[in-house]
C-alpha cells in the first residue's frame, strides 16, 4: 500500500506543475553561459540570442540515436542560420571520448558550434536526463521546446518552431 | 517532516505562476516503478514478486544572477527495506561577469580527470547489488566550488568532501597565445578521521600548432597532461614513467583534414586508482548492446596502452571508422593484456534519405576480465519510408572463450535481436531478444555439465505525452551484467517482469 502511495505522490508531484504552473513555466529564460567550443572559440548564448533562436542540442559520440538527430541538426544549421538562428552541439562525452568529439563532428560533418560540457555544468542548467535532448530558446531568451529523446522525423516539429521564430527568408543578419 | 517537505515544495510550484517575471523555476522528475522478480530468486534469497518506487525530483530556481537547486529521492518497496526519503542534493550559486561561486552539491574535473572529477550519470537509475537500494548514479562533491577568469587567465578553486573525510584543490589555467593552454591542479585529500593525507598534482599543455600559426586547411589539437602524487614538489617535475613512482601520463593528438580524422591517444598509470579521478581509458564507447558490455574497464593501479582511431567521411554514402585499442598491466601478479580492433561502415547517403544502416565488427581480448577471444559483428538498419513512421532493425553476435582456472576454455555464444516501430513525436514499440550460452548465465541450481541456452524477451513501449513527458514501459526479462554509459561502466541487475519508467521537465 506504500509502494502505491509513493507512486501516487510522485506522479502527483509531476502532474502539479501541469496542471497549476504551465504558462510560467513555458515562458521561463534559458540560463545563460559563457563557454568555449571545441576550437576555443569562446561562445556566449546572450550573444547568439541577438542574431535569432538558439537551438541547443545535447549528445554523446557514443549515443546511437544521435548518430541520426546530429546530420537533421546540421541541417537545421544550413536552413536556419541564413536566418539568424544558431544551432550548438553540446556533447556530454566523459574524458575516455574527449579526444573523439572533434573526429566526431567533422566525420557527421558539423558545421555548427560544438561545446564540450566538461563539468556537466550545462547539463545540470538544462535539467538533462537522457540523450539526444533538444532545447529551442527564442531570441527574448525564453524556453519553447525542450525534448528528450529522438525518433526519426522530430526534426520536423524543431523546424515548425524555427519557421516562427526566424527572421523571414529574405532578411539577412 | 520529509512529507512537509514534499508537499512544501508542491505547493511551492503550484504558486510559481504568480512569482515575479524574473524569477523562475525549472523541474525534471524521473520515476522508475518496477514490479517482478530477479531471476533465480529463490536460489539467493530473495524474495520474489516484489514492487518497488524510486522517484527522482530535480528543482532549480533562479532569481537574477543567483540559483538554486534541490534534489529529493525517495524508494519505496513492498519488502520495507533499504528505502528512503532524502534530500540528496541542495546548492545555491552565483554567478558574474566571469566569476562563479557555487555553495553546496557541485560536479567538477581538474584537466582530463586524472586528478579529480565529481561527476553524475543523469537519470541513470543505480541498484546497489546484494541490496534492494536503488538511487541515482552521482558522486559529487559537498562544498565550495569557485570559478573565475580575467583575460587569458582561469582559475578554479574547490574544497568539500566526497562524503567521508575532504577534499582542496583546484586548477589555474592561461592561454598564453592562440589556440594554446596551459596549467596546473592540484588536489589534497584528507581521510575521514584526519590521520592520512595525500597531495596530487598535475601540469597539462593543450595547443593546435596550425591553428597557432593561422592555418585552418586542417586542425592538429593536442593534448598532454602528467600527474603525480605522493611526491614532494621537486619531485614532480621528474617524469616517472617505468617505474614503481605513483604516475598518470595520458597524451593525445587528433589530426582533421576534410574527410579525414585520425586520433591517437596514450596512456601510462602506475597507483592512480584514487576513487576522486576517472582518467581517459582510452578504450572505445560502444552504442552496440553486445560490444557495450563487453567494454574493457580501466585499471589504473597499473595499465598502460594506446588507442588509434581513423574514420573517413564520403560525401555521397556515409564514413567508415576503424579502431586499434591495446593495452597492457600488472594489476596483481599477473602481467596482463587487452586489445581490441573495431571496424565499421555507416551508410547515410544523402539522395536516399529514407534508409541509413551500419555494419561493424570488433575482434580481440581481454585477459584482465579472463577473454581469451571475442569476436562480434553486428547490424542495424533505419528505414523511414511511410512519412512520421520508422521501423528499424538490429541484429548482433558475439563468439567468446573464457579462461577457466580449473579446466577447459568456456566458449559461448550471445545473439541480440531488436526490432523497433516508431512514429514521430508519438513513440515507439519494440521487441528485445537475446539468447547466451555462457555458463554464467545458467539456472545456479543446475549441476550438469551441459549448458542449457537461455532466452531474454522483452517488449518496450514509449511514448511522448507532449514535450513534458517521456514514457517507457518494459515488460519481459532483462539480462543482467555490465552496461557502459558517458564512460563509466556499472553492473544492472537481471530483472524479470514489468517496469514503468516516467521522465518529466518543465520547460
Amino acid at each position: 500500500m506504500r509502494v502505491v502511495a509513493s507512486a501516487a505522490l510522485a506522479l502527483a508531484l509531476v502532474a502539479v506543475p501541469v496542471l497549476a504552473v504551465g504558462p510560467s513555466l513555458e515562458r521561463a529564460p534559458a540560463p545563460r553561459f559563457e563557454v568555449r567550443d571545441v576550437t576555443g572559440k569562446p561562445l556566449a548564448l546572450a550573444a547568439l540570442l541577438e542574431r535569432g533562436p538558439v537551438v541547443l542540442d545535447f549528445w554523446a559520440t557514443w549515443c546511437k540515436p544521435c548518430l541520426q538527430s546530429l546530420p537533421e541538426m546540421e541541417a537545421l544549421q544550413q536552413k536556419y542560420g541564413p536566418r539568424g538562428a544558431t544551432v550548438v552541439g553540446v556533447s556530454v562525452d566523459s574524458p575516455r571520448n574527449f579526444a573523439k568529439v572533434r573526429p566526431f563532428a567533422q566525420r557527421l560533418g558539423l558545421t555548427f558550434p560544438v561545446v564540450l560540457d566538461s563539468d556537466e555544468r550545462l547539463q545540470q542548467l538544462f535539467q538533462v536526463r537522457g540523450i539526444p535532448t533538444t532545447i529551442v530558446i527564442a531570441k527574448d531568451g525564453r524556453i519553447v521546446r525542450a525534448k528528450q529523446g529522438y525518433l526519426p522525423g522530430d526534426v520536423a516539429a524543431i523546424e515548425a518552431a524555427l519557421d516562427t521564430l526566424s527572421a523571414p527568408a529574405s532578411a539577412t543578419p | 517532516m520529509r512529507f512537509r517537505a514534499i508537499a512544501a515544495i508542491a505547493a511551492g510550484l503550484a504558486l510559481g505562476g504568480s512569482l515575479p517575471a524574473r524569477a523562475q523555476i525549472s523541474v525534471s522528475n524521473v520515476l522508475e516503478a518496477q514490479a517482478g522478480s530477479v531471476p533465480f530468486a529463490s536460489y539467493f534469497g530473495i524474495p520474489t514478486n516484489s514492487a518497488n518506487v524510486y522517484n527522482q525530483f530535480n528543482v532549480v530556481g533562479s532569481f537574477g544572477s543567483a540559483r538554486g537547486g534541490l534534489r529529493l529521492e525517495s524508494l519505496d518497496n513492498t519488502q520495507q527495506v533499504d528505502i528512503y526519503r532524502t534530500v540528496t542534493q541542495r546548492w545555491a550559486e552565483w554567478e558574474a561577469s566571469r566569476v562563479r561561486v557555487r555553495v553546496g552539491d557541485f560536479t567538477s574535473i581538474l584537466g582530463h580527470g586524472l586528478v579529480q572529477r565529481a561527476f553524475e550519470l543523469p537519470g541513470v537509475v543505480l541498484d546497489d547489488p546484494g541490496t534492494e537500494r536503488r538511487r541515482a548514479f552521482s558522486n559529487e562533491l559537498d562544498g565550495v566550488h569557485v570559478q573565475a577568469g580575467a583575460g587569458p587567465f582561469e582559475a578554479t578553486l574547490l574544497a568539500g568532501t566526497p562524503g567521508t573525510g575532504s577534499v582542496f584543490g583546484g586548477q589555474a589555467a592561461v592561454g598564453p597565445i592562440r589556440a594554446a593552454r596551459t596549467g596546473a591542479t592540484y588536489l589534497r585529500t584528507t581521510n575521514g578521521d584526519g590521520s592520512m593525507q595525500m597531495e596530487t598534482g598535475s601540469g597539462f599543455l593543450e595547443l593546435d600548432p596550425l591553428a597557432a600559426l593561422g592555418l585552418t586547411a586542417a586542425a592538429l589539437p593536442l593534448y598532454f597532461e602528467y600527474a603525480q602524487h605522493g611526491q614532494t614538489l621537486g619531485d614532480w617535475w621528474e617524469f616517472g614513467t617505468g617505474n614503481p613512482r605513483p604516475h598518470a601520463l595520458y597524451a593525445s593528438s587528433n589530426l582533421l583534414w576534410g574527410p579525414l580524422a585520425l586520433t591517437a591517444e596514450w596512456k601510462d598509470y602506475r597507483d592512480f586508482r584514487l576513487g576522486l579521478n576517472d582518467p581517459p581509458s582510452l578504450v572505445r564507447e560502444h552504442g552496440f548492446a553486445l560490444p557495450n558490455r563487453s567494454t574493457h574497464v580501466l585499471n589504473a593501479t597499473s595499465e598502460y596502452g594506446t588507442q588509434l582511431e581513423g574514420s573517413w567521411s564520403f560525401s555521397e554514402w556515409g564514413s567508415v571508422t576503424a579502431n586499434h585499442t591495446r593495452a597492457a598491466g600488472t594489476p596483481g601478479i599477473e602481467h596482463l593484456r587487452f586489445e581490441e580492433n573495431y571496424a565499421e561502415l555507416h551508410l547515410a547517403a544523402p539522395r536516399w534519405p529514407w534508409i541509413e544502416a551500419t555494419v561493424f565488427g570488433d575482434r580481440g581480448f581481454d585477459r584482465f576480465v579472463r577473454i581469451d577471444s571475442r569476436a562480434i559483428w553486428g547490424a542495424a538498419s533505419t528505414v523511414r519510408a511511410f512519412g512520421p513512421w520508422s521501423l528499424a532493425l538490429d541484429v548482433q553476435r558475439l563468439d567468446a572463450e573464457r579462461a577457466n582456472l580449473f579446466g577447459p576454455r568456456e566458449g559461448f555464444t550471445d545473439w541480440y535481436a531488436s526490432a523497433e516501430v516508431a512514429r514521430a513525436a508519438w513513440g515507439s514499440a519494440s521487441l528485445v531478444w537475446q539468447r547466451s550460452t555462457d555458463p554464467i548465465e545458467e539456472d545456479p541450481e543446475k549441476f550438469d555439465d551441459r549448458i542449457d541456452p537461455r532466452t531474454f524477451f522483452a517488449v518496450v513501449l514509449a511514448a511522448e505525452l507532449g514535450d513534458a513527458h517521456h514514457v517507457q514501459l518494459f515488460a519481459g526479462e532483462r539480462r543482467g551484467g555490465p552496461a557502459c554509459t558517458a564512460g563509466t561502466c556499472y553492473e544492472v541487475q537481471p530483472f524479470k517482469g514489468a517496469e514503468l519508467r516516467v521522465v518529466s521537465r518543465f520547460p
